[in-house]
């Protein structure tokens, strides 16, 4: 009886230690790496518009419309509000 | 002192008075001229420029963008259908149909940095119709909230890859099982280490069963309660987000009041893959997405005698792939504005129904891209369909239809 409670108790904290390794796993990987956040604006332009399209060429619009072409942009790509922002800075920084 | 004297020194300390307060004058005079010339030589330039942008930017001006598409071209085909061994050729042109000619203006208007509106009308042969018209709320960084009438997170195609200008072939693959329907969804962005992940979801009025089986792509005016649930997972596992994955699945009830299918419940799955990668000078383009769609055993009213019913198992598939070639590291102007691409797709319908049948689609381009959104391209595509044999409902003579077309088209985003 005693030795059932024990294993019953060893799979108890077996469960909670694996559940709290996966989120501090979970938590620790969706930290942003370091490659991904020193990203700059133009390499993000680069890669994320050709998924779907050719690249922009940054004329095309004002600053004030590439704010708002990179919200539309960010509805249908699904592009990270930081990315969205670096990429509309790089276009905005472009046309002047 | 005498009076006289007293007067004459006031009249002498006024006139020394009067000559400090003009000589001062002259000296405020020209210390102001000093500053306005250097106003001009340094600052004019900068104050006109930021006069013109200031005069540009009015709120209603700068906050609504109108970009959108059109397209226009033509098709000439040979379609040849077989009927029981019998052979008839019937060869058609157009100037305009619905994979030839397009006009999209796409309105959006953004108000401050959290609110979206995105209205999209459409003509083309068909008539007059809405593509979109929608507004999002961009609630948190990595999350937008969106209602009204939108395209469907099924798969990739409808909502990234459709538009006439981003399309590699002059037409969409068939078989693409979903469209835009009313609801509201949710939708973002997270990085997940090197990696990057997108959710999209949505609750809608949902598809309709018609009484052959077939399922209606967009139900704009839902007559039963149930609503349908749609959603789509993507992965960019590499962190230079060439390749996206993405796994896709909607669910419903689709009777639409229709009693004879009250318990008449969908399930749409997509698996779709996109990998774009320049390898110096080639710039690489694959594309492929994968559709299932499955109704619930019912019973349908037999055509040939509607006292009678029959049933089929209603499991349809869809599916394509690409490939683009595009040489944009070469130093050549023209050249490097070449594009070639290769499209393979089929689809089939539920054996044994009234629309059952395999249809393939196989079509070659070749691309000329003026600029990053103009192109001109030259499609040339083959279908070839073969309907199921079913005596019992009417179907009894076995079909092969062959269309050979070829398509010339212009299409910009404006």
């Amino acid at each position: 009886m005693m030795k059932q409670l024990r294993n019953q108790s060893k799979h108890k904290i077996i469960v909670i230690i694996v559940f709290i390794a996966g989120i501090i796993i979970s938590v620790e990987s969706c930290k942003v790496s370091q490659k991904v956040a020193s990203k700059s604006g133009a390499q993000l332009w680069s890669e994320n518009c050709q998924h779907c399209h050719n690249t922009p060429d940054p004329t095309s619009f004002s600053g004030d419309q590439w704010e708002t072409i990179g919200m539309h942009m960010q509805t249908r790509a699904l592009i990270t509000e930081s990315e969205r922002n670096k990429i509309v800075e790089f276009l905005k920084q472009s046309v002047q | 002192m005498n009076v006289k004297s007293w007067i004459f020194e006031i009249m002498k300390m006024k006139k020394l008075l009067f000559t400090m307060a003009f000589a001062g004058m002259l000296l405020f005079e020209a210390t102001a001229q000093q500053t306005v010339v250097k106003i001009d030589t340094t600052t004019e330039t900068r104050i006109s420029k930021l006069e013109k942008q200031v005069s540009l930017s009015k709120p209603g001006i700068s906050r609504l963008v109108i970009v959108g598409l059109t397209t226009f071209g033509y098709e000439s085909d040979r379609t040849t259908t077989n009927t029981a061994g019998v052979n008839q050729t019937v060869k058609t042109s157009a100037m305009g149909n619905a994979d030839n000619y397009e006009f999209s203006p796409m309105f959006l208007f953004r108000q401050g940095k959290k609110v979206l509106l995105e209205f999209e009308p459409s003509f083309n042969n068909d008539g007059l119709s809405v593509n979109w018209a929608n507004i999002s709320y961009f609630a948190l960084p990595n999350m937008i909230v969106r209602g009204g009438y939108f395209t469907l997170p099924f798969g990739m195609y409808n909502k990234k890859l459709a538009a006439g200008w981003i399309n590699k072939m002059a037409t969409d693959p068939i078989g693409l099982p979903t469209g835009s329907d009313y609801g509201v969804g949710a939708s973002g962005g997270l990085h997940l280490g090197s990696m990057k992940w997108n959710y999209d979801v949505s609750v809608t009025n949902g598809l309709a069963l018609m009484a052959n089986g077939q399922l209606q792509s967009i139900n704009l005016n839902s007559a039963s309660r149930s609503k349908a649930f749609t959603g789509r997972l993507g992965i960019l596992p590499f962190s230079n987000n060439s390749l996206e994955m993405g796994v896709s699945g909607m669910t419903g009830n689709v009777a639409n009041g229709n009693t004879q299918f009250q318990n008449a419940q969908s399930y749409l799955y997509a698996f779709d893959f996109n990998y774009v990668k320049n390898f110096n000078p080639i710039q690489l383009n694959f594309k492929s997405q994968y559709n299932v769609t499955d109704i619930s055993s019912q019973n349908y009213v037999n055509p040939v005698d509607t006292t009678k019913q029959y049933t089929f198992s209603n499991h349809t598939t869809s599916g394509y792939a690409q490939l683009a070639i595009r040489p944009i590291g070469l130093q050549n102007k023209i050249l490097k504005n070449v594009e070639f691409a290769f499209r393979c797709a089929n689809f089939i319908t539920p054996d044994r129904s009234s629309f059952g049948g395999k249809t393939t689609q196989i079509d070659y381009g070749v691309n000329y891209w003026i600029n990053w959104r103009t192109v001109v391209r030259v499609t040339y595509e083959m279908m070839d369909f073969k309907n199921s044999i079913n005596a019992d409902i009417g179907n009894n003579t076995l079909t092969e239809t062959k269309k050979n077309a070829l398509h010339i088209q212009f299409s910009i985003q404006l």
